[in-house]
């Protein structure tokens, strides 16, 4: 449970690193089928950026509000108002398999 | 061992706004698959999404109702996960700084009141629906409800037992259709349930571990589910065995649940915050004109039918549990000169046909201002009540106004002495041997001469000059 936060954020002081079961499990929620010899590759770069990210954690910034957004623009809203734009059966055409009027994907149950 | 429960439920409320939540798309329920989509809730490459401003004062209506602070910041969070019916990888929903926070509401349990614990009321979108039935091999993903704005209300664990959850429910049910933002229909999916159950030995303090039961689609399914889950894990404690962390999907067909053991790691979600949206401000301006705006809600509406109207507030709860039905009762009986019997209308007439013909009140032909007038009738002796009840079903029929039938069909009461006491002449005079009886003591017979005088006026005659003349007549 909570790979990245247990690595970057409770253990910040003594990071462990990723390990090759760390890799296999993250795959496995990322629907990504990953060959044997990919395992240590993706290992490696992984614990490369942890690194790198470690290094922000020497920095205080106790004092600085977290930043959610890059910009703060007020009232970017909507009306409640249906558009009918772009609508039709293009949409369908970015599916990789369609049926009818339905999308299709590998059965997932 | 005596165990207590420990229940706190999620509800999903999708919002009735007239687009989604990020794009122009409307949600209408049963439309061709995927013909409301657009590539924003598609979530093709390169689009954004804009926030719909009605989604966040319907969630802050919601959180007024249910006494929460509204947090003036507040902000989106991405959840991942990889699943066919959301196409963007991500649900954006809130996560450590949700809209809305710690309030309550009350419910009422075999007469004692019980305060309840909200824990947050956050903004969400909504997942499409994946069809597995129509390939051995494939599913089908209509994404026609990607996009749909959902408030997810979550309850402290204060709830003691399968039926202080369904009251629950019920409560926020109500709630949300008296705000008016969801319409509350749970066969189409518009409210959802979702419950944490765990049990622990009677003075124990620290919670058991729980399970999460989905899937509990209507008021019923919620008792029976967490009935059913109580019963497993006290079956298992007292066989030694441990109870796991799991999610369960409950079978509302056979009555039982099954575990849904791919999702356990699926609660890894990565939340990070939505950089395509703007953190959410709410100035005290804003919180205040929805404020303004509130409709009147359930308890204070019954407290006030108690004051006004003067009828019971046993009556005044059946009255109000929706708001239809409230508003019906109350045209009714501003025009009406005896609110309780337009009461005991609504109650039992009003409410018995629409049941019977499994119709909404907005359907039913017969309108307040009918009911006003057939209690204003028999109030003032123009017609008897059981008249009344045939002029009734008249208008549910036809949907004429009440007065306009007793008038065309000459229903009006007859209270003219003379011409009841005519018709007690002839039927004595055509019964001599019911009088004879009578004479000698059959008391009774005097209902068989009512009747008959009632038979003679197709019930018009006033039932109470009949009885009165009719035994003049006979003991003189």
């Amino acid at each position: 449970m909570h790979v990245w936060n247990s690595l970057v954020m409770n253990e910040r002081d003594r990071i462990m690193g990723v390990t090759r079961d760390d890799v296999v499990k993250i795959a496995g929620l990322s629907r990504l089928r990953l060959e044997e010899g990919e395992i240590d590759t993706y290992m490696r770069d992984l614990n490369a950026i942890l690194r790198y990210i470690e290094q922000l954690n020497t920095l205080d910034v106790a004092a600085v509000q977290p930043m959610e957004s890059v910009y703060f623009s007020p009232d970017r809203w909507k009306a409640d108002i249906p558009v009918d734009e772009r609508r039709g059966t293009d949409r369908l055409l970015n599916g990789p398999e369609i049926d009818g009027a339905f999308f299709v994907v590998p059965r997932v149950i | 061992m005596t165990y207590e429960t420990v229940i706190g439920l999620e509800i999903h409320a999708q919002l009735s706004t007239a687009s989604k939540i990020f794009c122009g798309c409307t949600m209408d329920f049963g439309t061709e698959p995927n013909s409301q989509t657009c590539p924003i809730c598609l979530g093709m490459p390169g689009t954004l999404p804009v926030l719909n401003k009605r989604v966040v004062e319907y969630a802050m209506r919601m959180a007024l109702a249910t006494q929460c602070a509204i947090n003036t910041r507040s902000v989106f969070a991405r959840k991942n996960y990889f699943y066919p019916d959301l196409p963007k990888g991500y649900q954006i929903s809130q996560y450590d700084r949700p809209l809305c926070e710690k309030g309550f509401m009350e419910i009422e349990i075999h007469g004692a009141r019980k305060r309840i614990g909200l824990t947050r009321i956050h903004i969400e979108e909504d997942a499409g629906k994946l069809i597995h039935d129509r390939s051995p091999t494939q599913s089908h993903v209509d994404l026609n409800r990607c996009g749909t704005p959902l408030i997810e209300i979550v309850s402290e664990p204060d709830l003691r037992s399968a039926e202080e959850a369904g009251e629950y429910f019920r409560k926020i049910h109500q709630i949300l259709r008296y705000l008016d933002i969801c319409d509350g229909n749970m066969e189409e999916g518009s409210l959802r349930c979702d419950a944490n159950v765990s049990i622990r030995p009677v003075g124990e303090t620290m919670l058991g571990t729980r399970t999460e039961m989905k899937n509990l689609n209507s008021f019923r399914n919620v008792e029976r589910a967490i009935e059913f889950e109580i019963a497993r894990q006290i079956a298992k404690k007292e066989n030694g065995e441990t109870i796991e962390q799991e999610t369960l999907l409950w079978d509302a067909a056979t009555g039982t649940s099954r575990s849904m053991r791919d999702k356990e790691d699926a609660h890894d979600y990565r939340y990070f915050p939505e950089p395509d949206l703007m953190e959410l401000r709410i100035d005290d301006a804003w919180i205040e004109a929805v404020r303004s705006a509130m409709p009147e809600l359930p308890d204070i509406r019954v407290n006030r039918f108690v004051r006004q109207f003067g009828i019971p507030e046993y009556d005044a709860a059946v009255l109000t549990e929706n708001k239809l039905l409230a508003d019906y009762y109350e045209k009714a009986t501003m025009g009406s000169v005896n609110p309780k019997a337009v009461s005991n209308w609504v109650m039992t007439d009003v409410m018995r046909i629409l049941n019977e013909q499994k119709i909404l009140i907005k359907d039913l032909k017969i309108r307040p201002e009918g009911v006003a007038e057939l209690v204003n009738a028999v109030e003032k002796g123009l017609i008897s009540g059981k008249i009344a009840k045939t002029v009734f079903l008249e208008a549910v029929e036809t949907g004429e106004s009440p007065k306009a039938i007793i008038e065309s069909k000459g229903l009006v009461q007859i209270s003219d002495s003379a011409e009841i006491e005519k018709v007690a002449h002839q039927i004595i005079d055509a019964n001599p041997a019911q009088v004879q009886q009578y004479k000698t003591g059959k008391k009774n017979v005097l209902g068989f001469f009512v009747g008959e005088a009632m038979k003679a006026t197709k019930g018009k005659a006033n039932p109470k000059i009949v009885n009165e003349l009719l035994r003049k007549y006979l003991d003189g």
